[in-house]
């Protein structure tokens, strides 16, 4: 069972389809793309929004004066407050700012003004002193969209997780900006770096430009940005991708099966008519219905039928060429008889009456011949206009067996049959032409002084007729053959000659047209050879 | 007055085979190879007795057509079939129009003159003044062979001669088996076995046509025929 699945239209075409686990793979490249795309697109915008500051402070002098900042300034009292809160969540960024927090108050409000959202910016000094800061990397988490969040993309999760990589970013302070990249932006090299934070999904992006006075550099501008919008773009494109590409897997799964599964039980349910057509004998005996179906099936359908029919009319045709023939020869054999019969009327004495008898001979046994062979076809058509009756088959064959002590006289025949009706549904007549044939076979096969052993039995349900004699055994290559037409068991030039085995053909076609089987087997210790009718009763 | 015999045979070597050996038997034989011509004889006069074929030329059941015609002038003429065709569809088709004997083609010519004889011979008792085993009664049953007619419960059962004969023999002797040697010895006819199973299927028929119960003529397989009476 397992092993004509695997060999299965069904697992082949499932096999071809996982081809359609290409759409989701690919669904996740296109989105890995798109995030890398969006990476560039924010990195330049980082990098003009720095730009814009640092030009809108450049140029003025006073903004980046040599000196320090008042002390004791509220504002920045106020700030250092702040910025205790903050190193209070975060004991790593106050210990980096520290006492290097000089910030100015128009700075500042340059940056507010000019800062983006969900960004933090930098106004650093050449002496490292940072000059203003405004903005917050942790932004307020922004409002789920509308859809809450379904099951299906909370079970997702480890899928996608299993199919997308963040990119590979170096670990970093999310804190203060890389002391690096502003060193570089106060020698006038602006970049764009990326950094990794503690959250390992997270990334943070940040752009550094100079700021000048004139030709000089006075300062720098950080801009940081982390990386969470575009995650969680990604998170949902992915998700919605993902479970859009399996549903359409799963339709087009679900499809194919129930395609392969009706196409093989179409070609299943042909391939049982077409073996259930011809029998072992190689008769045909059954028929394809044909579905009318247009398609490729369809088609085979029709051609097997077709197939099928011509078949069923060559059989046809050599089964009834034995009756064509035996009528086509009957015409020219009255000739030769009737001639014989004249000319022996004439009393031609001596030696020509001899031969004259001789031909006589040699045309009996010709005109023996052809009704021979025409005697199965006259029986076929004798059946099939043939009305079944009730009858006692053991009555049948115990009239039989009295009529055949009679006309063998020499012979003897033992027969055991049971007292009781053996009732069935059928032919008498057929069954007595059937006994008449077991019996001709065995009386040609029997040694002469043996007896026929003839023997009826019946369990209710089924009937065995057996007729037995004490001739020599028959090749076992032979007996499954014996009941075909034209096979004979016997040697030639044995018995009467004119032999064609068509008898045993006879017994076949009647058992047959009872439903009932059947055999021939030599008896064990060479004691002769039984041949068996078996027949369902009515 | 030898006694005219009309064949009708489409092969031209046995139709003249035939003539020959009828015309040595004694008998004023006619002869023709198709229907036509036949019948354009034989309407004008009828012979003593028809020997037909069924396939004549072209008409492959050219002699069924010939004996329904010749059995509607004649429900006497005795007709025999000679045809190549064996099958019993073509027997018993024959038998049913009204032949009273069914001979295939390799009947030897001996053979064939048996049984026209036996036909003739037949119908010449038919002819003879009553004697006084004409009446045979057999509880419903009741045969005359002065008038050839059989009476089933009152109710006449139309038979043929060869019918009617086979018949008497049975009914005479209830209750012993006929073969089919002594049936057809007591008919006067020579016919072939399976000629006789059809002869008897037919009886049969006609009786159960009068009456849907008859069962009298019982069959014992292998060897024969008999008649049984029952209440």
């Amino acid at each position: 069972m397992r092993a004509a699945f695997v060999h299965g239209i069904r697992f082949r075409l499932l096999l071809a389809s996982l081809v359609l686990l290409a759409i989701p793979a690919l669904a996740v490249q296109f989105i890995s793309r798109m995030e890398a795309f969006l990476r560039i697109a924010q990195e330049q915008d980082i990098a003009a929004t720095a730009r814009a500051v640092a030009s809108a402070l450049s140029d003025r002098p006073a903004l980046f004066p040599p000196g320090g900042a008042a002390p004791g300034d509220p504002e920045d009292e106020e700030r250092r407050r702040i910025v205790g809160l903050f190193a209070a969540a975060d004991p790593v960024a106050a210990a980096s700012l520290g006492s290097a927090y000089a910030p100015s108050e128009e700075i500042e409000r340059f940056l507010d003004i000019m800062g983006r959202r969900a960004s933090r910016s930098w106004v650093v000094d050449t002496r490292s002193r940072v000059r203003g800061l405004s903005g917050s990397l942790r932004e307020p988490p922004p409002a789920r969209s509308a859809a809450p969040r379904t099951t299906i993309t909370s079970w997702l999760k480890p899928v996608v997780s299993l199919v997308v990589s963040s990119p590979e970013v170096p670990a970093g302070d999310e804190s203060t900006p890389v002391r690096a990249q502003i060193d570089r932006a106060l020698i006038g090299v602006s970049s764009t770096y990326w950094r990794g934070t503690r959250d390992r999904e997270v990334a943070i992006l940040s752009a550094a430009q100079p700021v000048f006075v004139g030709d000089d550099i006075v300062g720098a501008v950080v801009v940081e940005e982390t990386t969470a919008s575009i995650l969680l773009l990604r998170q949902s494109a992915l998700e919605n991708l993902i479970a859009l590409t399996l549903a359409v897997c799963v339709a087009a799964f679900a499809i194919l099966l129930y395609f392969a599964t009706r196409l093989a039980t179409r070609i299943r349910r042909l391939h049982a008519e077409a073996e259930a057509a011809i029998d072992a004998q190689g008769r045909i005996r059954g028929d394809i219905t044909l579905t009318g179906a247009k398609d490729e099936i369809g088609d085979l359908e029709r051609t097997i039928a077709a197939v099928l029919g011509r078949l069923r009319d060559y059989n046809t045709y050599l089964e009834q060429m034995a009756g064509q023939l035996s009528h086509e020869l009957r015409t020219p054999v009255a000739v030769v008889r009737s001639s014989l019969d004249n000319l022996r009327s004439q009393s031609p004495e001596g030696a020509a009456r001899v031969y004259l008898d001789r031909a006589g001979e040699g045309v009996d046994r010709l005109s023996r011949l052809i009704s021979r062979l025409s005697e199965g076809t006259r029986l076929e058509k004798m059946l099939e206009s043939a009305e079944r009756e009730p009858f006692d088959l053991a009555a049948v064959v115990r009239g039989c067996v009295e009529g055949y002590r009679s006309a063998y006289p020499g012979r003897a025949f033992d027969l055991e049959a049971p007292t009781q009706a053996v009732a069935m549904t059928g032919v008498p007549d057929a069954w007595a032409q059937l006994l008449d044939k077991l019996v001709e076979n065995a009386l040609d096969f029997a040694p002469a002084g043996s007896a026929i052993r003839v023997a009826l039995s019946s369990d209710g349900h089924r009937a065995r007729l057996g007729v037995a004699n004490e001739g020599p055994p028959i090749p076992a290559a032979m007996l499954p053959r014996l009941f075909d037409a034209m096979v004979s068991g016997r040697d030639e030039g044995q018995g009467r000659g004119g032999h064609l085995g068509l008898g045993l053909a006879i017994v076949r076609l009647v058992a047959v047209f009872h439903g009932g089987t059947v055999r021939a087997v030599n008896l064990p210790e060479g004691r002769g050879v039984l041949f068996e009718v078996e027949v369902p009763l009515s | 007055m030898p006694r005219r015999i009309a064949l009708v045979e489409d092969d031209a070597t046995i139709r003249q085979n035939y003539a020959d050996a009828l015309a040595r038997a004694g008998y004023e034989v006619q002869a023709f190879a198709d229907r036509p011509q036949a019948m354009r004889s034989l309407a004008t006069r009828l012979p003593d007795l028809a020997i037909v074929d069924i396939g004549l030329g072209a008409e492959i059941d050219g002699g069924f057509a010939l004996c329904r015609d010749l059995r509607a002038m004649s429900s006497t003429l005795p007709i025999i079939f000679l045809s190549a065709r064996d099958s019993d569809f073509d027997i018993v088709s024959g038998l049913r129009l009204g032949a009273d004997d069914y001979l295939t083609k390799d009947a030897s010519l001996p053979h064939l003159l048996a049984r026209i004889a036996a036909l003739f011979r037949r119908v010449e008792a038919a002819k003879e003044p009553a004697r006084d085993d004409e009446r045979v009664v057999r509880g419903p049953l009741e045969l005359d062979a002065a008038r050839m007619s059989a009476l089933w419960r009152g109710s006449p059962v139309d038979l043929t001669v060869t019918e009617f004969w086979m018949v008497r023999s049975l009914a005479r002797h209830p209750g012993h088996v006929k073969d089919r040697d002594t049936l057809m010895r007591d008919a006067e006819m020579v016919v072939d076995d399976g000629t006789i199973t059809s002869h008897v299927k037919r009886i049969r028929k006609k009786f159960l046509a009068v009456d849907p119960a008859f069962d009298a003529i019982e069959t014992v397989y292998g060897m024969g025929y008999r008649w049984t009476e029952k209440a």
